[in-house]
């Protein structure tokens, strides 16, 4: 394999390695985190050098309700609408009639 | 941070439709969005400012709500948070009341229930410009006298318009940390009569030549005729759709030809490097500057929709609709929700929390999905595009804009349709009656509306930047890999993963007319409805073989290859297919049952196959 044919392989992965990483992060913001919890809890142990802990700290995901929707699904954040508001359920509740 | 905490907490409460937001935006700088009818905040929101002593202040934008008795989930907030019983959030340490200076008679009511909770409390009299305007005066002192409470004027959507109330609250957050203000004592008989407090209230401060506006009251006797008003909100809606296909021809020409050019020069910079050379034109450029070249086409659309929102003209229709609305198993409350959703689906089922009866709600929220959503558009004028000729019909009407309008027109009535089969099937009989507060007539300031364009366009750049970018990017590659083997003659996608995916899929698609390529762009269409359209022209342009590449000209090798039966196939499964895994999502949390996400799905998919099959049976029989 020459160099260009090289540097071009190297650059395909990276991107498609970055689309699947963004997909992912953006169509399944719930198990992201949570995978993404399990590997900073592995990395920040005791034992672990101080870098590697002080870095697994810092990606340590938010405990937000998701992505940058602000409209309500707060899955995927590749919806519509503004972002910021934080965002509450207000899951319907029915109540059976009152007898007439 | 725990200074931030330690900050102050502001509520701005009131009436919907009293200026909160627009008040929010002014004191925070947040752009969130405001519209001139009732209903469009139905969550808290939070932002902050320093006041002119340097002091933050943090401030909750509240659900609008007519009584702390609270009849809807959005009422349910504000009242919880009024009353410190929200989870997670103490009492506000001063409430700001916001009230519409043209509407006291109304508003005036909540401000005495808040009153009685007992908190720190000042009154904004927002709008003071238009009750200027309608020669309404009011004396301010006097009316704080007859409240017992602050008042301040405020123009939330003037420069400076809330520097009364800036100052006010300054001087006030200092006060209520060393002497919190105790509960009304005033007598009870009167306290027990709000309607009575509030007629003395305005008899002693408020001087009003007429109840109601002269422009609004000769504007509804034309916009809200039984005949005369449908009329002229059929003619705005199609109006829209035309516009949308006549003005944005010459912008979507502009934008297909810079994309083009670019996409061709850094394709020569990549001449010797074959694949990257693939992954730039035939799966980035081919993929986004397809979808880039309908933005002018949403922009067009919005600007209507933003302007509508603005006027005042959008309750009055609800108010026209009832009635239909009501026979099909909705209600008007239905209809902002609904409209909603033309933007895009999840804004339309959040807004359902302004909608009181909890079935009223769900049949709103099961139906929100068939309103033709944006990311919809790419597809139809893609197609329609592609396979409708330009030209004019019956003299004035351009034949593109009457089939867009048609499949907006399709998802309404399938809309009502399904709802009124909602309602049959519950068997429910019961009446709900509208009671919807009509705004006064306003022009559109141009600043918002050049704003909530400005909002639109980052949004819809976000995607393709986004979303778009990383699913087309994932497409190539499922497209160009495996390789071809040796001595392999048809083009190479047709032994790639993404090709043999297609390939099985077409069996279950071939009685409604779809070819692989059409499969292929179904799946990443799940994610985000216009990445069908980035799909679709990766996927052909990676078909194109030697010269034919299509980089940015989907539509004619759509028009050469698809037949008329497929076109219209496609663009009856797209007024139904529940393809937005965000939207099921949503659905999901708000009814907090996943029953309803499968009901959802289930029956968007099932209308979507049997809309495409009779439309291709139909279509191939006679074409």
């Amino acid at each position: 394999m020459n160099a260009a044919l090289f540097a071009q392989a190297v650059v395909i992965a990276l991107a498609v390695a970055w689309a699947a990483w963004f997909a992912f992060r953006r169509l399944l913001p719930k198990t992201y985190r949570r995978l993404l919890s399990h590997a900073v809890a592995a990395f920040d142990r005791p034992s672990a050098p101080r870098w590697l802990r002080e870095y697994a700290r810092r990606a340590q995901p938010t405990s937000t309700s998701g992505g940058s929707c602000g409209d309500g699904c707060s899955t995927c954040g590749g919806c519509a609408a503004a972002a910021k508001p934080t965002v509450e359920a207000q899951p319907l509740v029915f109540r059976p009639r009152a007898p007439k | 941070m725990n200074a931030l905490v330690e900050s102050p907490r502001i509520a701005l409460v009131g009436n919907p439709n009293s200026g909160k937001t627009a008040l929010f935006n002014r004191l925070t700088g947040s752009q969130q969005k405001v519209a001139n009818y009732a209903g469009v905040t139905v969550e808290r929101k939070e932002g902050r400012f320093v006041a002119p002593s340097g002091r933050t202040l943090r401030l909750l934008d509240l659900p609008g709500a007519y009584s702390l008795d609270a009849a809807s989930p959005d009422e349910a907030i504000t009242r919880d948070i009024c009353e410190g019983r929200y989870p997670g959030e103490p009492a506000p340490d001063l409430i700001v009341c916001v009230a519409d200076a043209t509407n006291l008679r109304l508003h005036l009511r909540f401000v005495l229930e808040v009153k009685r909770l007992g908190r720190p409390m000042v009154l904004a009299l927002n709008m003071m410009d238009a009750a200027r305007k309608r020669g309404i005066r009011i004396d301010v002192a006097a009316l704080s006298d007859a409240l017992g409470v602050p008042v301040v004027e405020t123009i939330a959507v003037q420069r400076g318009g809330a520097a009364a109330l800036v100052e006010h609250l300054d001087r006030s957050v200092a006060a209520v940390a060393t002497a919190p203000s105790l509960p009304d004592s005033g007598d009870a008989a009167v306290e027990a009569d709000l309607h009575a407090q509030v007629r003395a209230a305005l008899a002693a401060a408020v001087t009003m030549p007429r109840a109601t506006s002269t422009v609004d009251d000769a504007l509804d006797r034309i916009v809200l005729h039984p005949i005369g008003g449908l009329a002229i909100l059929a003619a705005v809606m199609f109006l829209i759709f035309q516009a949308v296909f006549s003005w944005a021809a010459p912008l979507q020409d502009a934008v297909g030809a810079g994309v083009g050019a670019a996409g061709a020069w850094i394709g020569g910079l990549l001449e010797s490097m074959p694949l990257l050379h693939s992954l730039v034109t035939d799966g980035i450029f081919a993929g986004l500057g397809t979808v880039l070249e309908f933005l002018p086409q949403i922009l067009i659309l919005f600007l209507f929709i933003l302007m509508l929102e603005e006027s005042g003209y959008l309750p009055r229709a609800a108010f026209l609709l009832d009635r239909l609305m009501f026979k099909a198993g909705l209600t008007g409350r239905s209809f902002i929700p609904l409209l909603s959703s033309f933007a895009c689906a999840i804004p339309g089922i959040m807004a359902t929390r302004s909608i009181q009866d909890p079935r009223d709600r769900l049949t709103t929220i099961l139906v929100a999905p068939l309103m033709t959503c944006s990311a919809r558009l790419p597809v139809y004028t893609l197609l329609i595009g592609a396979f409708i000729p330009r030209q004019t019909v019956l003299g004035l009407f351009n034949l593109q804009g009457v089939v867009l309008f048609t499949l907006y027109f399709a998802g309404i009535v399938s809309a009502l349709a399904v709802a009124w089969v909602i309602k049959r099937l519950r068997r429910d009989r019961s009446e709900h009656a509208l009671l919807m507060e009509l705004p006064s007539y306003r022009l559109p300031n141009p600043r918002d509306v050049a704003i909530g364009l400005w909002e639109r366009a980052k949004i819809f750049l976000r995607r393709v930047t986004g979303i778009i970018l990383a699913l087309t990017v994932l497409l190539w590659f499922l497209s160009s890999f495996p390789a071809p083997p040796e001595g392999a003659t048809l083009p190479p996608i047709d032994y790639s993963l993404a090709g043999r995916i297609g390939r099985w899929m077409e069996h279950v698609f071939a009685p409604i007319g779809f070819n692989w390529q059409i499969c292929i762009a179904l799946i990443p269409g799940l994610a985000a409805r216009e990445v069908a359209v980035s799909s679709l022209a990766t996927v052909y342009a990676m078909s194109a073989v030697g010269e034919d590449a299509i980089a940015a000209e989907l539509g004619t090798a759509i028009a050469a290859q698809w037949s008329l039966a497929t076109a219209l196939s496609l663009l009856a499964w797209y007024v139904f297919a529940p393809q937005c895994m965000s939207t099921l999502a949503v659905i999901r949390r708000e009814t907090n049952s996943w029953r309803n996400v499968g009901v959802a799905a289930g029956y968007l998919f099932a209308l979507a196959y049997l809309a495409s099959f009779v439309t291709y049976q139909i279509a191939r029989a006679l074409t």
